[in-house]
């Protein structure tokens, strides 16, 4: 790890003024990527501005028809809290697939959506479930929160705070995963909300996670996972790596959709 | 019969408590003072000409005690366990992308890190193979430009058997099977990585080097001449070990040949930790193989004759592979174990031994017997369909009997254990193997399979035998020495067991010193499943001389009787039958102490000379062989090509469980890493460059990959083994990927003869299927 | 075996021990073993390192220093987590449990008995991980299900056992009478 300067923020306000002016500033919030990637000498950020001691940044509640979840809130919480499982359960069933136990313990929801890892599991459910991202700054939707592999709108002393989960009517999670690093080589999250049917995709595509357009409208006239027969998705544009490729991502997002549909209807 | 107490009995480990508490010290864990840190900087081409390296940064910077590059050498550039190919600095050309270019000893970690990023090589890269069945072709640009044991091109051995008439047997006989099967290379994947801390020996000016590594006195004798050293004085110590699997007989010789030349060249302790992506890319492999396997059988079931071809990625050294001289490795046993545990009256087998731009193959669980017998099981089962015969049946009517004769020609006997058909009646059983399965109706379907194995117990035309050390203590303990290592196989325990119960006293009574050449004598590598059979026998050998100079003392000066009349047991002395008038131990210990009678004792042992024609392959390499049958069920998922393994049912004969805990903890393990050979375990591999070094792209089986691993212990006991034990570290491993692909094909029908059966392998299988059904 | 996909690049490496010549100027206090401590670390620093070279405590072991593996696992605030994915500046005011601590003055804790009472314990690496990650398991949730327990141990490597004895000895420890 190369060498850097640690801060430690009391809170959101002072976070974001040492973004500002430090130079080449990073959060540190679980560390569950960032630590192994300086590790690796993959980042060298000069100044790493820790988060854990920022009040008010974790909790879970449900707010009218959304479910709200802090930026600190740890995977763990997420997948073992009763409001989660009661208003998505979709979404606790999604972080209790997050790494392992430990990563759990200490990964963060914030810092998935800002990392935006392209096999991430996180960005399917926000994209699916049409979430507001609320920053310091503002409040984006999913759809333009996203925007590319590891890209996100934010910008440079721009704090995730929140995530809202407006509620779907129904909706699941179909990961599969790769038995070594327990990312998402496909995961598709299907959500059926009052006025759309979303499925979103992580693990495969070349920029990130992604929608399926031709899956929403089949699902639109008929939401059963015979609906989505016959259809599919290019293999130009899925990625292509050692535990997969582009084809076989392909067929995967085909097939994860489908029991996704069949898990949304029990 | 004696009656044991100690021996068959689960006694809790001598290593347990300190390895709970995390008291335990591995090599990782030691610190010396003044203590370098070392760093290698490894070949960026696994295949190429080093034209130029300017060191000269690296050693003005601050903090750095030594550069060295192969120039700077004390003694001979070249190791290894069977024929020193393999550089400890690359000179001109690089092999494999473990080869170092130069190395670094500094203050810190970072310091070297530092260091050896500042070294400049200029290389001229070459073609890197990844095919052996390239590389051996006689175009291809020779990877070792002159090597001391190469048979031609960069075919490092050929090796023939031949039995009987094969080609008469082949053409009169109702059905010839042919198929091709490819075995992966493995990563032992070991969780503590590769460490070596060499000092100065203070007393004999030689070199003490701490390792973990799986064969201290062969390490002494393999890198001696690196030193510029005699054998004597260099000093070889494995502490405790996280697990070797073979391995770390080879990878030892690695850090410790740069440790100790930097230690030699800076006067200073030195430590070389190798990370774990280093662990991947630089040590040695599996051997991969490609085998085209023919078998010949009659409309009845019986099998009347094979014909094997076996091309082995041998990487880029001998390491353990073997050579036509010395003849001891893997490659011979391609040979042994063609025809799998099955008597076959004709036999040819080719074995071709194939350098490659590879990691080194070398020894791992299972030393060659995987490979072929994965074809063997997968040739057997499709023999059963052929013929509409039950798998197990077929087995059953061709396997091993007392009498019956290997394709080496050699004559296997009850008396030395064939336990093979009772492993196959306890499986069967668990399994439920008569009862039909479900095979499911939706995309998930299930089935059954079945493999059977043989493995030879220890180390044919090597050194085999075994020495070791016992020393009675005047207060009635018991000091037992051995150079075997502690991996995690328990070998500490099953010598003390051992010895307790050879000699008498309790078990709590025994001590054991472990894997240091300083400590105890040569008891031979702690590999082929050798120990508990070649240094049990030494230790009980030693442990009986004590006990009878013990009783000859006890007789004259205490009970006034013919010592054949007294026995020893739980520390004392008594006659047969009244243990109410006893002596301690310690009492009669001290009295033989001052009566001239020595206490310290070396056993020895030496196994019936092997013998092996390398003309023909004819031979008895083994004076035991261990058997065992696999059972596994299975679910496919149809649309995603994962296997899901549900049940694993393995029985295995050792001859005699000495701690019946330790041997299922063998078992259990040798499945687990079985369910990782078979479905999930393979470098991936790209002009010699190992893509996945880590554990988060390099899948080795988790809880969520295993089912609950069932284990049945049989014992057909070996008249030469000690309370008849036979090997039981590797052979667990061998019938469970052919088992799992047995069980593929049961339950969807699709013939698979590639591992590992990957979901992508599988899904593009049944697909092609379905597509040649249309 | 030849792989069809050809990547430019050799994946990146990392030590397994940081030993980071940096300064040690953030003093970080937290309790270690029921035990409050002060610790001077560079801000580089890993908990595992700390723990390792600092303290002298090699019980917890670093087996990759990626967070794949498990060996490094320590209880943070009653929660297993992987000692080398965190720097010793973000365990300022929290409680961290170790192997070390574990054992009483007299007799070891229950888990540790039951991997050796089950013969869970083979080369040992995994061993000290595979135990804090069983407590904090156990302290949650003391009746834990077969899966329950496979689940909280997945990351957490063994390549001697095939996890079987261990499942076994948790399964114990949870479910004995007392």
């Amino acid at each position: 790890m190369y060498n850097f300067t640690y801060h430690r923020a009391s809170g959101l306000r002072q976070a974001t003024n040492l973004l500002g002016k430090l130079d080449e500033a990073k959060l540190l919030a679980g560390g569950q990527t960032l630590l192994p990637t300086m590790k690796q000498r993959l980042a060298a950020p000069a100044n790493l501005v820790d988060l854990n001691k920022v009040e008010g940044l974790s909790g879970i509640e449900l707010q009218g028809r959304a479910l709200v979840i802090g930026a600190m809130t740890r995977h763990a919480e997420v997948a073992s809290s009763p409001v989660v499982q009661q208003a998505i359960p979709a979404l606790a069933h999604l972080a209790g697939l997050i790494g392992d136990p430990a990563v759990r313990h200490m990964g963060t929801l914030g810092g998935s959506v800002a990392n935006n890892d392209p096999n991430a599991d996180y960005p399917a459910a926000c994209l699916a479930l049409a979430a507001t991202i609320i920053t310091t700054k503002r409040k984006l939707i999913a759809d333009e929160f996203f925007t590319g592999l590891f890209e996100t709108a934010l910008m440079p002393d721009e704090i995730v705070v929140k995530v809202s989960f407006p509620l779907p009517k129904k909706a699941a999670y179909e990961k599969f995963r790769n038995p070594a690093s327990r990312y998402a080589l496909v995961g598709v999250f299907v959500a059926k909300r009052p006025s759309e049917i979303r499925v979103a995709v992580t693990g495969a595509g070349t920029s990130g996670v992604f929608r399926v357009p031709a899956f929403e409208e089949a699902l639109k006239k008929r939401f059963s996972p015979k609906a989505l027969d016959g259809l599919g998705v290019p293999a130009d544009g899925m990625s292509s790596d050692i535990h997969g490729g582009a084809e076989y991502r392909a067929h995967l997002v085909g097939v994860m959709a489908k029991r996704a549909v069949a898990a949304a209807m029990e | 019969m004696e009656k044991l107490d100690i021996v068959g009995q689960s006694k809790q480990r001598v290593d347990a408590l300190v390895k709970v508490t995390g008291q335990a010290k591995y090599s990782a864990d030691l610190r010396r003072p003044d203590m370098l840190i070392a760093k290698a900087l490894f070949a960026k081409y696994p295949h190429a000409i080093i034209k130029s390296i300017d060191v000269s940064k690296a050693e003005k910077l601050d903090g750095v005690a030594a550069v060295m590059t192969a120039k700077d050498l004390p003694g001979r550039n070249g190791y290894g366990i069977l024929v020193p190919d393999k550089p400890v600095i690359a000179e001109r050309k690089t092999k494999y992308e473990g080869d170092p270019v130069a190395i670094v000893a500094a203050v810190n970690l970072d310091t070297a890190e530092k260091a050896i990023a500042l070294i400049e090589v200029v290389y001229e890269p070459l073609h890197a193979y990844d095919d052996p069945r390239e590389a051996m072709k006689d175009d291809a640009v020779k990877i070792h430009e002159q090597h001391p044991a190469a048979e031609k091109g960069n075919i490092l051995c050929v090796l023939k058997l031949d039995r009987g008439d094969v080609d008469k047997a082949f053409a009169e006989a109702d059905i010839v099977i042919e198929n091709d099967y490819e075995t992966p290379m493995v990563d032992h994947a070991y969780l503590e990585p590769d460490i070596a801390i060499a000092e100065l020996d203070s007393t004999t000016g030689g070199l003490i080097l701490t390792s973990a590594g799986q064969a201290v006195y062969a390490t002494k004798r393999c890198l001696a001449p690196v030193f510029g050293l005699p054998q004597s004085k260099v000093r070889v110590v494995a502490p405790v070990i996280g697990g070797g699997f073979g391995g770390k007989e080879d990878s030892t010789l690695d850090v410790c040949a740069v440790a100790g030349v930097l230690a030699l060249k800076t006067r200073r302790p030195v430590y070389f930790e190798l990370t774990r992506a280093e662990v991947f890319r630089t040590t040695g492999k599996r051997h991969a193989s490609y085998i085209k396997h023919r078998l010949a059988a009659n409309r009845d079931g019986k099998i009347v004759a094979i014909d094997v071809q076996t091309i082995l990625d041998k990487g880029a050294y001998v390491s353990m592979g073997g050579t036509k001289a010395p003849l001891h490795g893997v490659t011979m046993r391609t040979l042994v174990y063609a025809g799998g545990t099955y008597a076959i009256p004709n036999a040819r087998a080719r074995a071709y031994s194939v350098f490659t731009n590879h990691p080194y193959s070398c020894a791992f669980r299972g030393f060659g017997a995987p490979q072929v017998q994965f074809a063997v099981e997968c040739q057997i089962d499709e023999l059963a369909h052929r013929i509409g015969m039950d798998p197990v049946a077929v087995r059953t009517l061709n396997m091993l009997k007392d009498g019956d004769m290997t394709i080496t020609g050699q004559i296997m006997k009850e008396s030395r254990g064939l336990g093979l058909g009772e492993c196959i009646q306890k499986v069967t059983q668990r399994i439920k193997w008569d009862q039909p399965i479900d095979h499911g109706k939706g995309p998930v379907r299930r089935g059954k399979g079945f493999g059977a194995f043989i493995y030879g117990t220890g180390i044919p035309l090597a050194f085999e035998g075994s020495s070791a050390f016992a020393n009675l203590e005047l207060d009635g303990t018991l000091n037992v020495a051995v150079s075997s290592t502690e991996m995690g196989q328990g070998i500490a325990t099953t010598v003390a067991q051992l010895a307790a119960q050879t000699f008498g006293v309790k078990y709590e009574s025994v001590d054991v010193v472990f894997s240091d050449t300083g400590r105890s004598p040569d008891s031979g590598p702690t590999v082929g499943s050798r120990s508990a059979v070649m240094v049990g026998n030494a230790v009980a050998e030693a442990c009986r001389q004590l006990r009878s100079r013990l009783l000859e003392v006890a007789g004259k000066q205490f009970f006034q009787a013919d010592p054949s009349t007294l026995t020893i047991k739980d520390g004392l002395v008594y006659v047969e039958g009244r243990p109410e008038n006893a002596e301690k131990v310690a009492t009669i210990a001290a009295r033989a102490f001052v009566s001239q009678v020595p206490l310290s004792v070396i056993g020895t042992w030496f196994p019936p000379q092997p013998t092996f024609n390398s003309a023909d392959g004819q031979g008895e390499p083994y004076h035991a062989y261990g058997f065992g049958a696999h059972a596994v069920e299975i679910e496919v998922d149809t649309e995603t090509g994962v296997i899901n393994v549900l049940r694993s049912v393995l029985a295995c004969d050792v001859g005699k469980a000495i701690n019946p805990a330790i041997v299922e903890g063998q078992m259990e393990g040798g499945a687990a890493q079985a369910v990782g050979y078979g479905l999930m375990e393979e470098p991936i591999m790209a002009a010699g460059v190992m893509q996945n070094t880590g554990f988060h792209n390099y899948m080795i089986p988790t809880t969520k990959d295993l089912p609950d691993l069932e284990s049945v212990i049989v014992e057909h006991s070996n008249e030469l083994g000690p309370y008849g034990a036979k090997g039981i570290g590797e052979p667990p491993l061998i019938a469970g990927a052919p088992a799992i692909r047995n069980a593929i094909y049961d339950a969807i029908g699709v013939k698979i003869n590639i591992i590992p059966l990957t979901p992508r392998r599988v899904l593009e299988a049944i697909r092609q299927q379905a597509g040649q059904a249309r | 075996m030849t792989s069809d996909v050809q990547l430019a690049t050799r994946p990146a490496d990392v030590s397994a021990r940081d030993r980071v010549d940096a300064a040690k100027n953030l003093v970080v206090s937290f309790v270690l073993n029921g035990k409050p401590l002060s610790v001077a670390v560079a801000p580089t620093e890993l908990l595992a390192d700390t723990l390792r070279e600092g303290l002298g405590l090699t019980g917890t072991k670093v087996a990759c220093g990626t967070g794949d593996c498990g060996t490094c696992t320590a209880i943070l605030d009653g929660e297993a987590v992987r000692s080398c994915l965190m720097l010793t500046a973000m365990v300022a005011g929290k409680t961290v449990e170790t192997i070390e601590g574990l054992a009483g003055e007299s007799d070891i804790h229950p888990i540790q008995q039951a991997f050796i009472d089950t013969g869970a314990v083979q080369c040992g690496y995994c061993t000290p991980g595979m135990i804090l990650a069983a407590k904090a398991l156990l302290d949650e949730n003391p009746k834990p299900s077969a899966d329950d327990i496979k689940e909280a141990i997945s990351g957490n490597l063994c390549r001697c056992t095939g996890y079987t004895k261990i499942i076994e000895a948790i399964d114990k420890v949870a479910n004995a009478v007392a």
